[in-house]
């Protein structure tokens, strides 16, 4: 039975997240936590999935300890913090205690003890730690003497009834007169039979006695009823105050509810049957039927590469199916995994008040009588004070997990318990701190805060002896590697241009690790490398739209490289950088032709330049210069140009002679002799 | 004193002498002259004209007197096309001068003077007619 009351209180944290790595894949390196974008559908991707061994359940990416839930957490923090209970109050209301339990006790009670061990009920329950539950059971005792007193009652008036009845059983006889015969057969002794008949006047007279003497029968059977009714009501009321005591593991309530129930029902009768009788009160609507969790494994493993699992829905036809699949596959190889079947029947308000039913009945099967309880409340308050040794012997040990442990399990079995409350704050403090830490490491762990994990990991290690890092532990260096991993890939991504990989591999880190410090620096560094060539492109497009190539020419290193991943762009820019290095090459030329007296030599190389390169400012800055130092010479050669242009052949063809005759070395003037020539003698 | 003897010659004599000299001397003039500019009944071509707008001078008739500076170009069937330097209102012009396969036969001299009649053909090339040294 000790199983009944126990709860698995273990702090334990992390035998849940499997670590061992599961072919990289990020499930395996969170301990199955799964980020939130990827939950899909109604119930994740993620099968519930519970590990005994650590109490440690896993649910749509969420790591849970089933003892650490807030309800139990708050209630035991509260519990760590408050003051130890040994002040002079608490002493007196102990020692009230077990005086009643003395009292009570089965060589010691008697009535004259009874009534002492209750008037010492009140004064009990003015404690504050008693929560008036002993004035409850003051109330309860006291109804119960009031039942008594109304059976003593309701016997009184069956005397009296008896005796009423007698008297009216006479009448009748003598009203009968000489005619009634009775029968010496007659069974029953106030069943008057008669032989004759009766004369109406007779009839008159005997007809009111028969009533009233059939009225007082009623009356008696109807208080006999009455009578069971009233103790049949009082034990049940009291073995329910007693049951919920046990229920509130106020086990030296329980002792005490007992004690007095044996001593005011002293016939024996200590069947426990207040569980049936809630259990009956329950409104069963049985048409409802009883809700039902099924579970159908039929596992289908492979090992083909990947790694995957599925869960189907159950198959249920009058209730609410659960369902949740997950197929996960990674490339490191591993095995696959289908067929395993979650479902509840047949889930509402009736079908779960049906199984409470169901429930309690059996449960009342189990525990049919007083004795069973008052055994229990023993072997709970043994094993809640052997729990407390244990704790101070774990502490003495610097065994802060175990201690822990078995602390929060003595304090949910015997929260109420003298043993429990009188622990010292000190030795509290110690679980509570310790306590804390593990709640934190878990909600780390959960949000894959991994710096603050290991760091949490290392104060724990410090402060309990018994703290296993080896399982966090792995977690976190396997997070930390898949982490390292994608931002490797990330990397390598963002250099070759791949965008879509860059994001994809950078959320898969961000998801794993969050708060990587790597992954800032990474992603910075990525973004301000795009941001950068981004940059660089716009300024690219703005520069050649205003044909600004000398800008682009200057910031060509800059452009090469935001360009190398643009075909388009970079063919454009190969093609402008060309135009500009001719241009720059003529601008060089004319500046090394100048400076030996030669303008107009100066001018045509500049002249050759421009026309690659119309829009550049140096070149039509040195093209004027030169213009006005050859003004001759590149009046001949537009002035040829010019006519050229307007097929006036001779005239052409004698300005470019005049040309050449001013500057013998002219290209553009030969050039232009030899292709009017041509043209002329073709 | 004596007398001397007087020996007069007759002035019609004189004059007629001078007369005949006098028209000697202009039919020698006129014959040396004729062999000095043999077009000088063609007008003589002004380069500025040219250089100004040779299309307008299209079907004209001209005669150009200069020195040859280089051969442009060649066609078997077309000729010769030279540029000649003209010297007119104190400049020196370069002239393109295409000398037709017609005229094949007269040698032409880089450096050399030559006086030619042309004409300007449809395209405002100076085409000679007639050329010759100078």
């Amino acid at each position: 039975m000790k199983s009944l009351f126990k709860i698995y209180l273990t702090i334990a944290v992390f035998a849940g997240c499997s670590a061992v790595a599961q072919d990289g894949n990020s499930k395996a390196a969170t301990g199955g936590a799964r980020p939130p974008q990827m939950n899909q559908g109604f119930l994740g991707r993620d099968v519930p999935v519970m590990d005994p061994g650590s109490d440690n359940s896993t649910f749509d990416g969420k790591l849970w300890n089933m003892n650490n839930n807030r309800l139990f957490r708050a209630r035991f923090e509260k519990y760590l913090n408050a003051p130890e209970e040994t002040s002079e109050a608490d002493q007196q209301y102990e020692s009230t205690i077990n005086q009643i339990l003395t009292l009570l006790s089965p060589g010691k009670v008697n009535p004259a003890n009874v009534d002492a061990a209750w008037k010492l009920l009140p004064k009990a329950s003015e404690y504050k730690s008693d929560a008036n539950l002993c004035s409850s059971m003051a109330d309860v005792v006291y109804s119960v003497w009031l039942a008594k007193n109304e059976v003593d009652r309701l016997e009184m008036a069956n005397r009296t009834l008896q005796k009423e009845k007698s008297s009216l059983e006479w009448n009748y006889r003598m009203n009968m007169g000489p005619s009634t015969l009775t029968q010496p057969g007659a069974t029953g002794s106030n069943a008057p039979t008669s032989t004759t008949t009766l004369s109406p006047q007779d009839e008159a007279r005997i007809e009111p006695i028969k009533e009233a003497l059939s009225d007082v029968r009623q009356t008696m059977a109807n208080n006999k009823l009455k009578k069971e009714a009233s103790i049949v009501q009082a034990k049940i009321d009291f073995q329910s105050l007693i049951v919920q005591y046990f229920a509130q593991r106020r086990f030296r309530h329980v002792l005490i509810g007992t004690r007095f129930y044996r001593a005011l029902f002293g016939d024996g009768d200590n069947r426990l049957s207040a569980l049936d009788q809630i259990a009956s009160n329950l409104p069963v609507d049985k048409d409802a039927g009883q809700v039902k969790v099924k579970a159908k494994l039929d596992p289908k493993v492979s090992g083909r590469g990947g790694s995957g699992a599925y869960a189907g829905g159950g198959t249920g036809t009058n209730g609410r199916n659960v369902s949740g699949g997950t197929d996960t596959s990674s490339s490191g190889g591993g095995f696959s995994a289908e067929g395993m079947q979650f479902g509840v029947d047949n889930l509402g308000v009736e079908s779960l008040i049906s199984a409470g039913a169901s429930g309690l009945k059996a449960l009342g099967k189990m525990i049919n009588s007083l004795g069973q309880l008052d055994s229990l409340a023993n072997e709970a308050i043994r094993d809640v004070d052997e729990g407390i040794e244990s704790y101070k012997f774990l502490l003495e040990k610097n065994e802060l997990k175990s201690a822990t442990e078995r602390l929060f399990e003595t304090f949910m079995m015997g929260e109420y318990m003298p043993s429990v409350r009188k622990l010292s704050r000190d030795d509290k403090r110690r679980a509570l701190e310790f306590t804390r830490k593990t709640n934190e490491l878990l909600a780390a762990l959960e949000v894959n805060d991994l710096t603050r994990a290991e760091e949490l990991i290392k104060e724990l290690s410090q402060t309990a002896k018994d703290f296993d890092t080896s399982k966090p532990l792995a977690v976190v260096e396997t997070a930390k590697t898949v982490s390292a991993m994608h931002l490797a890939k990330a990397k390598a991504a963002a250099t070759s241009g791949d965008r879509a990989t860059l994001e994809t591999e950078l959320r898969a880190a961000t998801e794993i690790w969050p708060r990587n410090p790597a992954l800032a620096q990474v992603s910075g560094a990525i973004f301000s490398q795009t941001d950068v060539q981004q940059q660089a492109l716009n300024d690219f497009d703005r520069l050649i739209a205003q044909k600004n190539y000398r800008q682009i020419f200057e910031d060509k290193v800059r452009f090469i490289a935001a360009t190398a991943m643009y075909p388009e762009r970079q063919e454009k820019l190969k093609t402008i950088l060309d135009r500009v290095q001719s241009a720059e090459a003529a601008l060089m030329r004319s500046t090394e032709l100048a400076k030996r007296g030669d303008p107009a030599g100066a001018w045509e190389s500049v002249e050759r330049g421009f026309s690659d390169y119309p829009d550049d400012p140096k070149l039509n800055q040195a093209r004027a210069d030169f213009t006005t130092q050859a003004a001759e010479f590149v009046r001949s050669i537009r002035t040829a140009q010019e006519m050229e242009r307007k097929q006036q052949v001779g005239s052409s063809l004698a300005w470019y002679l005049r040309a050449l005759q001013d500057y013998p070395n002219s290209e553009i003037a030969r050039e232009g002799i030899d292709r009017i020539s041509n043209l002329i003698l073709k | 004193m004596s007398r001397r003897a007087h020996s007069s010659t007759p002035p019609g004599l004189v004059i007629g002498l001078v007369a005949a000299f006098l028209a000697l001397a202009g039919v020698g003039a006129y014959f040396f002259q004729k062999d000095a500019e043999p077009y000088r009944t063609v007008e003589k071509l002004r380069p500025a004209d040219y250089f100004e707008n040779a299309n307008s001078l299209r079907g004209n008739a001209y005669q150009v007197e200069g020195t040859i500076l280089n051969s442009l170009a060649w066609n078997p069937e077309k000729g010769r096309l030279f540029s000649i330097r003209v010297n007119s209102e104190s400049k020196s012009w370069p002239l393109p001068i295409l000398i037709p396969a017609t005229l094949q036969k007269i040698n032409i001299q880089k450096n050399q003077s030559y006086r030619a009649k042309v004409h300007v053909n449809d395209s405002g090339v100076l085409v000679a007619d007639e050329i010759q040294k100078s």
